[in-house]
């Protein structure tokens, strides 16, 4: 009897997914396509922007499909055998069941975090802003629930306190996809089955929004206010109002006394001492120019 | 031996019944090696397929002797094991479908109903008696191989199903084939 061979159905949108995505290509599994989001509108001009994981894709001869519902792609999924199974890393919509259940033996996920720590859309910037000790990747099995199946493997990376958002999303992204290419053939051929998750110490992290950004210092500690800033940058970024501006912090340390504006008192009597910042102008600029050019 | 030894439909004898093994001479280990040699050549043949099993009869002889990969989701893992008058004592479990194709029907693959357990009795190449319990895709393949033992084709088991048959393109994906055009009356499936 023949059967066909395993391929691989790859879901991912973001620059997160794409060092697990080269790692496939390098590995030369059969990557049937590459599902990502439908192109975004982006700049001035409205120019369809592709993202990073599309260009892989396309530069690799890997068919690229982009539904509005995931379901549409259901069909062109089920011809593709029983032997096809879903890799999935950031990808940016939810999966229905019906569409899980096409594959064998699953869609295996790439998380950012030690679940059941950190279910859904935030792990990094959570794990950052709540100064762990540590954080790191969970290969599991994606079910209906969020972040929620059991899970194959997990790596632990420890934080310096000293991480910004960036840093970790490019440690974590490279770290998920060496675990991931290193247990896939365990997966393939069953020889590791998955463990179900600690209900008991599972907990879940907010979908960010721009409205995050804005921090009043006064209900925070300085250190908790310093751990925001590092786990912000880039998206949904730290702002706070000191006179009539709103600045974008990009930089800071905690400290005791308070010499200049750009100390800001916090709720726990010590100050955030802002080193660098995004002025009204648009600018970044230094605590010094800032003081001399504004205040 | 080749892949070109393999026997494909229409030729008549892998309608028959195949003989119980008496003794394991050295003409069976033949056999076996055969086997093995010719499934492996077919798959180096076939960037999007893997073999699985394979019986005796599909390269010409009708003994009961049928081989099986020792891991059919890896085409890395190249070797099989042979099991000599293989018999299913008991099917169980619930009836699944699945796809499955043939070496012996090229680029025809079909949803096929079978029980998802089977427990299976055979004799190994030592002569041995072996017993063991499949599940999932093996006791699959162990249903399909054991139907070519007795002269049953894969395809016999969903003939009158309309939607059951697939193509496999150079793509390596499975297109549905029209029943009425491609399947219903090929002569050279059926006759
Ligand atoms: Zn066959």
């Amino acid at each position: 009897m023949t059967k066909t061979s395993k391929t691989i159905v790859f879901f991912g949108t973001d620059d997160f997914s794409l060092s697990t995505l080269q790692k496939l290509i390098e590995a030369g599994y059969n990557i049937a396509a590459v599902v990502t989001k439908p192109d975004s509108k982006s700049g001035r001009g409205q120019m369809l922007q592709m993202s990073s994981v599309k260009k892989l894709a396309v530069k690799h001869n890997i068919p690229v499909w982009q539904p509005d519902k995931v379901a549409d792609i259901n069909d062109k999924i089920a011809k593709l055998g029983n032997e096809v199974m879903g890799i999935l890393v950031s990808y940016g919509k939810i999966i229905p069941i019906t569409t899980i259940n096409l594959f064998n033996p699953g869609i295996i996920n790439v998380h950012p975090s030690l679940l059941p720590q950190y279910r859904g859309p935030s792990p990094i910037e959570s794990s950052i802003k709540n100064g762990d000790p540590q954080t790191g990747v969970s290969i599991m099995k994606l079910t209906a629930g969020m972040d929620s199946g059991p899970i194959y493997a997990q790596i632990i990376h420890k934080l310096s306190g000293n991480e910004t958002r960036p840093d970790l999303y490019r440690t974590l992204s490279g770290a998920g996809a060496i675990l991931l290419t290193t247990i896939l053939p365990l997966i393939i051929d069953g020889s590791i089955s998955p463990t179900p998750q600690d209900e008991d110490k599972s907990s879940y992290c907010k979908l960010l929004l721009k409205s995050d950004a804005l921090i009043d210092p006064m209900t925070i500690s300085a250190k908790q206010f310093e751990q925001t800033v590092r786990a912000y940058i880039g998206f949904p970024k730290t702002k706070i109002i000191i006179g009539k501006s709103e600045l974008i912090i990009t930089k800071a340390h905690i400290s005791t006394g308070r010499t200049s504006p750009l100390d800001v008192l916090c709720k726990d009597k010590k100050s955030l001492t802002i080193d660098e910042l995004v002025a009204p102008s648009g600018k970044t600029i230094s605590n010094k120019d800032y003081i001399n050019g504004y205040l | 031996m080749k892949k070109e030894n393999i026997i494909t439909l229409p030729n008549p004898r892998l309608r028959q019944r195949s003989s119980r093994v008496r003794v394991v001479t050295p003409e069976v280990k033949n056999i076996i090696k055969d086997l093995t040699t010719v499934a492996l050549d077919w798959e180096d043949s076939r960037p999007h397929e893997i073999s699985a099993a394979i019986s005796a009869v599909q390269i010409n002889h009708l003994d009961r002797i049928i081989i099986v990969r020792s891991d059919f989701d890896d085409k890395a893992v190249r070797d099989f094991t042979a099991l000599i008058n293989p018999e299913i004592i008991k099917l169980e479990g619930e009836i699944t479908e699945d796809f499955e194709g043939c070496l012996s029907v090229p680029d025809v693959y079909g949803k096929v109903p079978r029980y998802n357990k089977a427990r299976v009795k055979a004799m190994d190449v030592d002569g041995n008696e072996v017993r063991f319990k499949a599940d999932g895709f093996l006791a699959r393949i162990i249903q399909h191989e054991v139907d070519h033992t007795n002269g049953i084709v894969f395809i016999d088991r969903i003939r009158d199903k309309k939607d059951a048959f697939y193509k496999l393109d150079e793509k390596g994906e499975l297109q549905p084939l029209d029943y009425d055009k491609d399947i219903k009356n090929n002569s050279i499936l059926w006759d």
